[in-house]
Formats: structure tokens, C-alpha cells, sequence
């Protein structure tokens, strides 16, 4: 058992295993503000152990499932490489303007994602090729407190809230779910906008940068 | 008046009043902009120079994050961030605080210019600063919208919005006992056969109609047609209601009061009738609704009734103007109304598949200034139901608990702390949820339902396992009541038969002695009363 433990945390992360961290953290993080920006009541959510420190996920059903089949295709297009971009848009119930935005960039080595990285004879490869997942962990962690923070200086959002998940796509994609559709940036109003950008972790093949833009008062 | 006048104008306040301190003589960093309280606030948060305003000046270490609203300042305002916007996008590894990037004149490459031209041209100051080349994209969204959020209302989303703005996050939240189901749950064997059947003729199948209830006098009273019948589980006798009367009203509840001495019974014109049970005489009618009153629930001289237009009214059954408050938050029928036993709280449901939870204190509040009979306005609101709830039951040995049960659409229960109108569990039962009874001995549920099996179920709590299922009436249970010893319950079908159920034993486990010398007690009551 131990041996195995071993050889796994000294494996390289692959196409797959980056893919399905990457889905992990969106799963986590999307949950993580649903609950810090109150889109759905405290009371909805349960507490797990992730990454090393508490997290808080729904157990409302309904929610649960509508996240896992968004999910489920992101995790798709990521396999693929053919998402650029996920945006977390909350947005005010009354009168449907977008409070605040947030995004998390989706940087795919396209070589590393191939298989043909050149095997760390550069540098920066040699470098990468260290990355374990414990480390990618421990990135993400910090990221699920900056996420867990940010509610000290992200304004008080009143009235009830939804939100909207975007998928930045290649245009290249083929076949787009019939359950997809094409749909607007929901940025927030010029002059209003505040943004602040949050850490940003990476796997060997997929790096990520979150950054949250929010509507700040009249 | 006048005096006032010349303190505030002009500046001979200052120099007469040494207690007022001159404003423009404490520091101030920098420039005289508005924003500099906030940007003070912000210090340490990054760090930004400022160009063009108010000359240049430069307040280094602090950040100002907020953009002039000033719509004509607007223009002339430029900030430029101290850093490179190199470093922006590489800095993955600092240990800093978040970096702060401004927006609007950071260049924006991004496609998102193109994609406002869908109507939104303000949209596209968004900032874009990742500067990510531009290549086709698409922006794709799920097309069905989010669940909707059951929030609860007035003070506890302020509570709940002060709660996730102070504290950190993570050491509050609600655990749940799920996975812990059916495993410390007991099996037993299900009493299959019950105790007692009575025939209820002319029973009315009317899910939103409460028609049965067991007084702690030991008596049973159903309403049947026009009239209510009592019951005596002592002696077995019956005894109509208003027996030979011309009134043709079909009876819509029946409810006991606490003393068992008297009955409330509503009807179908809105009326809501005192008997006296002993004497066989009706004391008073108390009128006030405008349509059929199908709930009632008593508390101590107070007479809740939740009417079919969605109204409660609390009548107070000694004094001649007996309506006292009037409850308003439902816009369907109230099919489910009970006190708690504390008279602290009132829990209705309606067909509007809303449960409210409702402040016990009767009387005006200092808020209010209109004229007439007070009203009130729910503590807390839940729309978790998808169906009418008519199921509503207090926990005996856990006050704050509330469960409550959905109809045929819904199929859940859900267990609600009264105090912050927490959602603690829920249950599905695969079925519509006809009534609900806590055990007093036990922590255990009972529910009633309908189709497809008719059955009583038997719930663990808080493992919410199953202990047992009855298949009870051949057709939908409608009502149930639990005795006064709190071992039997009697349910109510439109099979038109009224079952009593021995579903538990009056002992409370590990306890012996005085305990076990009550237990004598509620035992021989109710073989009493079974007899």
C-alpha cells in the first residue's frame, strides 16, 4: 500500500489526471462561492475535507446535479482542449445584471497535452516535471482561501441571486451539446468594475488563473 | 434658531468651539480626492500610482481601487499600475496579497469587444487584462437556469448576510448525518395487524381537510359529514355533536383544545364552532372567514384557524371580539396548522406549498400603526415543498424541530430548525406525506401516507433510516393522531376506517425505577383505552 502510494505521488500528471483536477477545482470552487456569496443558503451546504483544509459543498440535490452535468461537459472540452475560459457570473435575480464575475483562465500545453513534451531536456520541462499532485494541491489550496477571503472586501451582495456558467470555446468545436447554447459575456457595466486577480495554480498540463471582477455601487 | 444659523456659517465655528476639531488641519496623504478614505482603507492591498489627478500625486503604498464616479472626472482619470503588466499575468508564485488590476485603460485585446456588439456596448470595459490572443471563440452557457434558492426571509438573510460577511467560513456550516442512515437504525417487527379498527362512515376524502384528533382526556372526535363524533376510548361510547340539528354544514376540522374539554370544530361556511364536550352543548361560533376553515390548532385560550383563502386568525375563545391577529402569508389553503406545544411558535402550511413559521406572541407590534386587528408577518418562509405541506409536527423532546411533509408532487419531509429556519435534513419518501407524528418516547417519526401503498412508515431520526412500513388502509391515510400516552396512533383513511396502531412502548431505554413505575402506568392506560 505504501509502495503504491509512492509510486503514485511520484507520477507524472497526465492529460487525464490534469483534466480531472481541474474539474475538481472548478467543482470545489464554484461550491465554495455559492456558499461565501450566499446564492444559496448556508444551510444547503455540507462540510467536506479537501485539499487539506474544510470545504463546503451543496447537498441540495437539484443544485448538485445541474453542477455535475455542467461539469461533466467542461470536463469533456478540457480533455479536448477546446475551452479557454469558465466564468462564474452571479447576477442579481431582480434585476439581471451581473454582480460579479468570476474567471478562471484555462492555459492547456498543447504539447504537453499531446504526449510530446519534450522530455525535460529544456529547462523549464525539467522544472515542470516536478510537479507532483500533492503541490498541485497545495496550490489549489491557497486559491480555495483567497476564494474564502475575498468575501472581506467583495461588496455585500443584496437580494437574492442565480448565476450563470460560461464556457470560453474554440470556435473549432464541432458538436456543441443540444443543451448548450451560445450566450452573453455578462460583464459587468463600464465604470462599475472593480477586479481583483486570485492565485492561480497549474498542472503540467493545464494552468489556471482566477480572477474575480465585481460590480461596485452607484 | 438664528444661533445655529451663525455657528454653521462660515468658519467662526471653528475658531469659537476649541472642541471641534479643524478638519483641514489633520494629515491627510496626499491628494484631496473623495476616494482617499477609500483608498486608505485599501492600503497595503497593492500598490498604483496616479496619474493626472489633482497633479500627480503619489500615495505609494496605498491602492486606490475605486474609479471617480463622477461622470465628468470620469474622462480625466487615468491610473496606470506601478508594475508592468508583464509581471500581471506571470505572477503565479507571489506571496503577496492579491494584486489588484484596474481596469478600463488596460489594453483589451480580448474578444470581447466583438462579442458586445450583441447589444451591451458598455459590457465591453470589462477588463480583459490576461491579454489573451484573439482567436475565434465562443462563449457558451447552459441553457436550463440554476435551481432557485429557497432563501428564508426579513431578519434571517440579514442574520444569515452578517453571519457570511464577519466570520471565516469554513467552521460554520451545516453537517449532515447522511451515510450514518439505517446503519445504528434498530429493526423491529412491524405491528401489521392494528390494535382496533373503527368504521367512519361518510369520511370525506379530502387531503387538505384535518378530521380526526385525540384529546388528552382520552377521547377521540371525528368528523364525519355534517357532524362531529366523539369517542370515548375509555368507555367505547359515542356521542354525536349537535345531533338532530337542520344544519346541513359539512364538517371541515376538528380540533381538541389542551384540557380535552373542549372541541373546535370548522366548517365548510367558514365558522368555527366551541362545544363543550361534557355537556353536549355548542358554547360559541366564532365567524370571520370567508371560506372553509380545514386547520386548527390550539394554544392554551388562544384558537388558530387557517382558512381556504390562505388567512390564519387567532381567535381568543374568552373574550366577545374574539379575533385577535390575523396571520397573513399564505395565498392558498392552509391545510397544516399546530402550535408548538411551548406556544412559541405556530407552523402552518398551505397548498401554496409554502411552510411559515410564525412569532406566538399575539398583539400589536410598536410597528405597526394602522387601525383594526393586528397582523403578522411569518418569522420564516420555505419554499422547499413542491407541493401543498399539510404535514407539520413539532418535536416533543427537540423544541426548535419542525418536521413537515409535501404532497403528492413533493414527497419529501424536511426537518427545519425553527430558531435560524435551517433546513438540518430531508427526507424522500417516494409517496405523498398525509400527517406526521413524533414519538414522545422515542426519537423516532412517524409518517402517514397515501398511494400508491397507503402506509404508515417509521423513521429514525436524525439517521432518517427506516424502521418499518405498514401497509395500513386500502386507501390514502388522510389523518393521524397520536394518543395521549404517546404508545398508540389512530390514522384515519378514506378506505373510511379509523386503525389504531400500538407503534410504541411508553419506556424510555437504560432508565429503571420511577421510570419504569410510569411506564406501569401508561401501560394499563391503554390497554384501558384499547379495550
Amino acid at each position: 500500500m505504501a509502495q503504491k502510494q509512492a509510486t503514485r505521488t511520484n507520477q507524472a500528471i497526465t492529460l487525464k489526471g490534469s483534466t480531472a483536477m481541474v474539474t475538481e477545482f472548478f467543482e470545489y470552487s464554484v461550491n465554495s462561492i455559492l456558499y461565501q456569496r450566499g446564492v444559496y443558503p448556508s444551510d444547503d451546504f455540507r462540510m467536506v475535507k479537501k485539499y487539506g483544509i474544510p470545504m463546503l459543498i451543496t447537498a441540495d440535490e437539484s443544485v448538485k446535479e445541474y453542477l455535475q452535468t455542467i461539469l461533466a461537459q467542461v470536463q469533456e472540452w478540457l480533455m479536448s482542449s477546446a475551452i479557454s475560459r469558465l466564468v462564474l457570473a452571479i447576477k442579481s435575480v431582480e434585476t439581471d445584471e451581473t454582480l460579479e464575475r468570476w474567471q478562471f483562465e484555462i492555459h492547456t500545453d498543447e504539447a504537453a497535452a499531446n504526449g510530446t513534451a519534450p522530455k525535460e531536456k529544456t529547462s523549464t520541462g525539467a522544472k515542470r516535471k516536478e510537479k507532483t499532485e500533492k503541490e498541485v494541491q497545495g496550490e489549489i489550496r491557497e486559491i480555495m482561501k483567497q476564494i474564502t477571503s475575498s468575501t472581506s472586501f467583495l461588496p455585500i451582495l443584496d437580494g437574492e441571486c442565480t448565476f450563470t456558467l460560461l464556457a470560453y470555446t474554440n470556435d473549432s468545436l464541432d458538436a456543441v451539446p443540444a443543451t448548450w447554447g451560445d450566450a452573453d459575456p455578462h460583464l459587468i457595466d463600464r465604470g462599475k468594475v472593480e477586479q481583483v486577480r486570485l492565485r492561480s495554480f497549474s498542472t503540467n498540463v493545464h494552468s489556471l488563473e482566477a480572477m474575480v471582477a465585481y460590480r461596485v455601487g452607484e | 434658531m438664528t444661533l445655529l444659523q451663525t455657528a454653521t456659517s462660515g468658519n467662526m465655528g471653528d475658531v469659537t468651539n476649541p472642541f471641534i476639531s479643524k478638519t483641514p488641519a489633520s494629515p491627510r496623504k496626499g491628494s484631496t480626492t473623495p476616494d482617499d478614505s477609500l483608498s486608505l482603507l485599501r492600503e497595503g492591498m497593492g500598490r498604483m500610482d496616479i496619474a493626472s489627478k489633482g497633479g500627480a500625486v503619489d500615495i505609494s503604498g496605498s491602492a486606490v481601487l475605486k474609479e471617480n464616479k463622477d461622470a465628468s472626472g470620469r474622462e480625466r482619470d487615468r491610473f496606470v499600475p506601478s508594475r508592468p503588466t508583464s509581471l500581471h499575468h506571470t505572477s503565479h508564485s507571489s506571496t503577496t496579497l492579491p494584486t489588484l488590476a484596474l481596469d478600463s485603460h488596460t489594453p483589451d485585446t480580448s474578444m470581447d469587444h466583438s462579442m458586445s456588439t450583441v447589444g451591451d456596448r458598455t459590457t465591453a470595459s470589462l477588463s480583459e487584462s490576461l491579454g489573451i490572443p484573439t482567436s475565434g471563440r465562443r462563449i457558451l452557457s447552459f441553457r436550463s437556469a440554476p435551481p432557485l434558492a429557497s432563501h428564508a426571509t426579513s431578519h434571517l438573510d440579514v442574520q444569515r448576510n452578517y453571519l457570511l460577511h464577519t466570520t471565516g467560513s469554513s467552521s460554520r456550516g451545516v453537517t449532515q448525518g447522511d451515510g450514518t442512515a439505517a446503519s445504528g437504525v434498530k429493526k423491529r417487527p412491524p405491528p401489521y395487524i392494528p390494535e382496533r379498527v373503527l368504521d367512519a362512515p361518510g369520511f370525506v376524502d379530502d387531503y387538505y381537510l384535518n378530521l380526526m384528533d385525540w384529546s388528552c382526556a382520552n377521547r377521540v372526535a371525528i368528523g364525519l359529514g355534517d357532524l362531529a363524533y366523539v369517542w370515548d376510548a375509555e368507555t367505547g361510547t359515542v356521542t354525536a355533536l349537535g345531533e338532530g340539528s337542520t344544519d346541513q354544514t359539512p364538517v371541515t376540522c376538528v380540533s381538541w383544545s389542551n384540557d380535552g374539554s373542549y372541541l373546535a370544530v370548522g366548517n365548510d361556511n367558514g365558522e368555527v364552532e366551541i362545544w363543550d364536550v361534557e355537556e353536549g352543548k355548542k358554547m360559541r361560533v366564532m365567524g370571520g372567514h370567508n371560506a372553509r376553515v380545514p386547520s386548527m390548532s390550539w394554544n392554551g385560550h388562544v384558537l388558530s384557524s387557517g382558512c381556504r383563502d390562505g388567512s390564519i386568525h387567532h381567535h381568543d375563545v374568552r373574550v366577545a371580539k374574539h379575533k385577535v391577529m390575523e396571520l397573513v402569508g399564505h395565498n392558498a389553503e392552509v391545510c397544516g396548522l399546530t402550535w408548538r406545544s411551548d406556544g412559541q411558535f405556530l407552523a402552518s402550511g398551505g397548498n401554496d406549498n409554502v411552510v411559515n413559521c410564525w412569532d406566538g406572541r399575539i398583539g400589536q407590534s410598536i410597528l405597526h400603526t394602522g387601525e383594526g386587528v393586528p397582523r403578522g408577518v411569518a418569522k420564516w418562509t420555505k419554499r422547499n415543498h413542491t407541493a401543498a405541506v399539510k404535514a407539520l409536527a413539532w418535536c416533543p423532546w427537540q423544541s426548535n424541530l419542525l418536521a413537515t411533509g409535501g404532497g403528492t408532487h413533493d414527497q419529501h419531509i424536511h426537518f427545519w430548525s425553527s430558531t435560524t429556519g435551517a433546513r438540518t435534513a430531508s427526507l424522500h419518501t417516494e409517496t405523498q406525506v398525509t400527517s406526521l407524528v413524533w414519538s414522545p418516547h422515542s426519537k423516532e417519526l412517524l409518517s402517514t401516507h397515501g398511494f400508491p401503498n397507503n402506509n404508515i412508515c417509521l423513521w429514525a431520526y436524525p439517521s432518517l433510516g427506516k424502521i418499518y412500513d405498514i401497509p395500513a388502509h386500502d386507501q390514502r391515510v388522510l389523518s393521524s393522531a397520536l394518543s395521549p400516552d404517546g404508545c398508540t396512533v389512530a390514522t384515519a383513511a378514506s378506505d373510511e376506517n379509523l386503525k389504531f396502531w400500538k407503534i410504541w412502548e411508553p419506556r424510555a431505554s437504560g432508565k429503571k425505577g420511577e421510570e419504569s413505575e410510569r411506564d406501569g402506568q401508561g401501560r394499563s392506560k391503554t390497554s384501558v383505552m384499547i379495550r
